[in-house]
């Protein structure tokens, strides 16, 4: 109110005129003074109090007048009511993933949650920021058989940049291994060798012993992190269904090496040759069970057996079998029942079109073994995931929607062959020509090369500034939707906060005494409780949903208000003002509610916007241990549900992240202007 | 100072009175809900059963009872032939009984999920370590930064150093600590792999500690230091406008004096409570950071014992929370009449 205190009145209305005392003593001698000079001014006016002439203000138009003049608190204002605009417009069409079913259209297939995983993207592809490339770590290298990059199974258009090419060892198949050995699990003692344990055995093959001489070689690797296994070992001979031991544990290894610290490649077993046919001949039991036989058919393989409890793995350097017989035909059997690569060992499936995979080793299960140590080549790549996803695609689909794309026009078969199909020439520009082309394979399964986005009816490629999460939806409308969710639960929580928070405040401050002691020691014992802990016990006892948590929320959250209110009441209670309006006969609401509270509001105003965003972060914390809204999502749930993919699609943790931090920044800013200005003696001590 | 001791003996009964308060609440609330279920085969089904009935909470027949409800887990036989029926007790005998255990042979009982008939104060003491570890660390990194970048503030107020660090302040008050623990870690151990992503297993040797310790203690120092830095710069701008502080300046000493001798020393008074309250903020904020970290400290022991409903662990958990908060609001209050002794905490009015 300083300005109107300065406010001068007019000369003339001031009751009496001014004489300019020292002019006149000049010209005053004492004698030629007339009574007509002695006269009263204003003698007939009635005088009374002027009406102020500047704008009257109010104490709100006043402390809006100095908040505007906190340039940040404005920007802060600025921002939180976009955030609150996009948060009411964005997710006005829902959030829904994006043609989770393209359904209803019989010449389209369901594809369900399709654009998922989506990087952000603003700039075009090339600009390295935000342009919806996402960096693929410790990808295989080399490029498979259709030259396409095999991490992704993306083609090579979808491949921005490749990184520096690193090697390792995996313990386990891997595409672009190499090498290795392979894992063989050891049999502990002997009586157990007929149930297979510790063995390895080859496809079944025809060995002609009466012409031709087999040998079987075979080189162990180095043990395992443990130490050496030096196991026994047996060449077996598998036919029927029964088992033939051809060595009886009776051959020995020559020299050991010793193992070096992460050296994968040294096997300093020696190489161990037998002679088959010999043993084959010199067998009792299979003279027994196939006298005079002059070929075997049966399984080739190895058992091995060691004592020591925590050596248990057996690593397999190669095993040749190979035979003194010249026919190309045999050498390519035998060499396909040989193998030095574990790994592609490994990678071999047991059956191919039906027939049994003669490159099929198996172990006691019938089941492939792990490779130790396969070398394997590995980079990073960085992929343009909207060319992976919206790009050309394969689907596979039915013969009834070939014939819709036929009957539309789409698709014509070449030569009128039903066999074979080209995409029609519609117009380069036609978005409805989504079918490059359709291949049937042997099995005449048809599979149909898309372009994705017109297939999924954009009318252009889409771009997501956000990205979209795991389940496909567009993050910017998701986030926005979260944070919707999050401002309604901390609009209507602080609203009840502050309404309980200033009644209880009001009653217990202004009525004093045994009122104020016993309301005062509920507050006590309740802001006594850890919040967190009445809160996930009430939420454990009954859900998880909104109510549930506004009310959680609203149980201690009003106490603040409430010291704030109270002790506002025992500052302005004993007021003059307040008593000559009892000694008027105001009664107590009338006190409370026109004297003292506005006094008061101020603060409220500032306690509620604050409130806001400290009930958005309590309830982001409660969802990050796990006890979060279910079926809404609030920004809190939002971020603990993508904070497991921090390492893997880190935007879709940092897009919520930036979002509440944007807000608890803005609210702040917003929130410490307005105090400010109302209560221009708190500034500064933020 | 007899008036201090009975001050405090009072606030202590209360101190008690409360937590006793609010493990009671928190203990009829837990057991309304429907009991974990038991793991195991029938042995040890039967092992959590007599462990159940030694405590006080259930009651063992050998033979089918009515009235009772229904058994907890089907009739178990041992080897001898014996047959055990296991019943709930009524819930305000289990409550006695916990009591009684309590008060009679300070028996916290024993958990019951998180770590199988491991006695509950143990799981406490053993948990309590990496959580005090990180808050104390936390709270020694923080202090004379807080303080430092606060005197900083104060003493260029309203200049370009004032500006940017209040601004900075302001940015890492709002931002809340688990944004600032996952911002840590996709930087620190995703993206550079200089730190691991997580808390080691036990028994890690004392270096994997240490590494692992860097993003928590990080994590929680961004926001204490802004705590700090506002509150000395808010403490020492105060300080700096009164009136003896001009008087210092016109009795002839140096601006550094004033500052030194006068002002700082003055504004102490109220951050020594501030640093007590601020150490159980961050204890209590660690929770989250604990369950994001993986870090097996109270915070997260809390998050499991409700999930998985483990009362005991939960209640001396509680307990333990309970009573620092209310501990620390107990010390600060003393404090108050400590570093200034014009202030007499619980004196009435005059």
């Amino acid at each position: 109110m300083n300005d109107q205190d300065n406010n001068l009145l007019p000369e003339e209305e001031q009751g009496f005129k001014l004489v300019d005392a020292f002019t006149e003593a000049k010209s005053f001698d004492g004698q030629d003074v007339s009574s007509d000079d002695f006269k009263f001014v204003q003698q007939d006016k009635s005088i009374h109090d002027v009406k102020f002439n500047t704008k009257p203000t109010t104490f709100f138009r006043d402390a809006m007048r100095r908040f505007a003049k906190n340039k940040s608190s404005v920007v802060g204002g600025i921002i939180l009511g976009i955030l609150f605009l996009l948060a009411i417009i964005l997710p006005i069409d829902g959030v829904i993933p994006f043609n989770t079913t393209i359904g209803g259209n019989s010449d389209k297939v369901n594809i369900l949650n399709y654009e998922t995983n989506l990087p952000p993207k603003i700039f075009d592809i090339g600009t390295g920021f935000l342009d919806g490339t996402l960096e693929m770590k410790n990808q295989p290298y080399p490029l498979d058989s259709e030259g396409n990059y095999i991490g992704l199974g993306a083609s090579a258009d979808c491949v921005v940049s490749i990184g520096d090419v690193y090697t390792g060892y995996s313990n386990s198949y891997s595409s672009d291994g190499e090498g290795g050995y392979a894992t063989v699990t050891r049999n502990v003692d002997s009586s157990a060798e007929n149930t297979g344990i510790g063995w390895m055995y080859s496809a079944s093959y025809e060995y002609d012993i009466s012409q031709y001489n087999y040998t079987l070689s075979f080189t162990l690797g180095w043990a395992n992190a443990e130490g050496y296994v030096q196991p026994e070992f047996d060449v077996l001979f598998f036919a029927n269904n029964k088992y033939y031991p051809l060595t009886d544990y009776s051959l020995e290894y020559g020299e050991i090496g010793q193992k070096e610290d992460n050296e994968a490649t040294v096997y300093p077993y020696k190489t161990q040759e037998v002679n088959l046919t010999t043993l084959l001949k010199n067998n009792e039991a299979i003279q027994t069970d196939f006298p005079d036989a002059t070929t075997l058919t049966g399984s080739v393989g190895l058992i091995f057996k060691a004592d020591t409890n925590n050596k248990t793995a057996i690593y397999v350097h190669d095993v040749t079998l190979s035979s003194d017989n010249e026919n190309s035909r045999e050498k390519a059997q035998l060499a396909n029942r040989s193998f030095d690569d574990a790994n592609e060992l490994v990678g071999q499936p047991l059956t191919i079109n039906n027939q049994p995979n003669t490159r099929y080793w198996a172990n006691n299960s019938s089941t492939q073994f792990n490779p130790t140590d396969a070398l394997t080549s590995r980079c990073d790549i960085v992929y343009d995931m909207y060319e992976v996803k919206y790009g050309l695609n394969t689907i596979t689909i039915a013969q009834s929607v070939l014939d819709n794309w036929v009957s539309q026009g789409l698709v014509e078969y070449t030569d009128g062959n039903p066999a074979s199909y080209k995409k029609t020439e519609l117009g380069a520009n036609n978005n409805d020509v989504y079918v490059e082309s359709i291949v049937q394979d042997n099995g005449g399964t048809l599979r149909a090369n898309v372009i994705m986005w017109k297939y999924l009816g954009y009318d252009h490629m889409p771009k997501h500034i956000f990205g979209t999460d795991s389940k496909g939806r567009d993050l910017l409308k998701y986030v926005f939707s979260g944070l919707r969710t999050s401002l309604l639960l901390g609009i209507i929580v602080a609203a009840i906060n502050i309404f309980i928070g200033v009644v209880w405040g009001s009653i217990s401050g202004y009525f004093g005494g045994k009122v104020d002691l016993i309301m005062e020691r509920f507050v006590d014992i309740l802001s006594g409780i850890p919040w967190i802990v009445l809160m996930t016990v009430l939420i454990i006892k009954m859900g998880q949903s909104f109510f549930v948590f506004s009310l959680a929320l609203c149980l201690t959250g009003w106490i603040g208000t409430e010291a704030v209110t109270r002790s506002q009441f025992y500052r302005y209670k004993g007021r003059e003002y307040v008593l000559a309006s009892r000694t008027l006969g105001a009664r107590a609401p009338r006190l409370i509610f026109r004297h003292i509270l506005p006094n008061a509001i101020g603060t409220i105003v500032t306690n509620s916007i604050l409130m806001v965003p400290s009930v958005i972060f309590n309830e982001a914390t409660i969802s990050y241990l796990g006890l979060g809204l279910q079926g809404l999502d609030s920004l809190g749930v939002i971020l603990s549900d993508n904070q497991n993919l921090l390492n893997q699609y880190p935007y879709q943790l940092i897009v919520p992240a930036v979002i509440i931090s944007l807000l608890m920044i803005c609210f702040n800013l917003f929130g410490n202007g307005l105090r400010d200005a109302f209560n221009p003696s708190l500034k500064g001590s933020d | 100072m007899p008036y201090l001791l009975k001050y405090s003996l009072k606030r202590i009964a209360l101190l008690i009175f409360t937590t006793f308060v609010i493990l009671t609440i928190t203990f009829f609330l837990m057991k309304l809900l429907p009991d974990p279920p038991i793991s195991g085969n029938d042995v040890a089904q039967n092992a959590y059963c007599q462990d159940q009935v030694s405590q006080g909470y259930y009651l063992v027949f050998n033979s089918e009872q009515t009235g009772l409800g229904s058994t907890i887990i089907p009739p178990y036989t041992d080897p001898t032939g014996a047959t055990f029926f296991y019943y709930r007790r009524p819930l305000i005998d289990q409550y006695f009984s916990w009591l009684t255990g309590i008060f009679t042979r300070w028996e916290w009982g024993t958990s019951s999920v998180i770590q199988r008939q491991a006695d509950a104060i143990a799981i406490i003491g053993e948990r309590l370590v990496p959580t005090i570890t990180i808050n104390a660390f936390a709270l020694i990194i923080s202090l004379p930064l807080g303080f430092i970048f606060g005197i900083i503030a104060a003493l260029k107020k309203n200049k370009p150093t004032d500006h940017i660090i209040s601004t900075v302040v302001m940015i890492f008050i709002s931002v809340p600590s688990f944004v600032i623990i996952s911002l840590l870690m996709l930087w620190l151990s995703y993206d550079t792999g200089w730190l691991p992503s997580s808390w080691p297993i036990n028994g890690s040797p004392i270096s994997a500690y240490v590494s692992a310790m860097v993003i928590p203690v990080l994590a929680l120092c961004f926001g204490t230091i802004a705590a700090f830095t506002r509150y000395t710069r808010a403490e020492l701008c105060e300080v700096m406008s009164s009136e003896f502080l001009l008087l210092a300046r016109t009795k002839g000493l140096t601006k550094s004096q004033c500052v030194i001798r006068h002002a700082l020393r003055n504004s102490l008074v109220p951050l020594v409570p501030m640093i007590i309250g601020q150490f159980i903020g961050i204890l209590g904020g660690s929770v989250v950071l604990e369950q994001l970290y993986g870090i097996q400290g109270i915070g997260r022991l809390f998050v499991e014992a409700i999930k998985a409903r483990d009362y005991n662990v939960l209640l001396v958990d509680m307990a333990v929370f309970t009573m620092i908060s209310l501990a620390a609001s107990l010390l600060v209050d003393l404090s108050y009449g400590i570093v200034d002794p014009r202030i007499r905490m619980g004196a009435k009015a005059s």
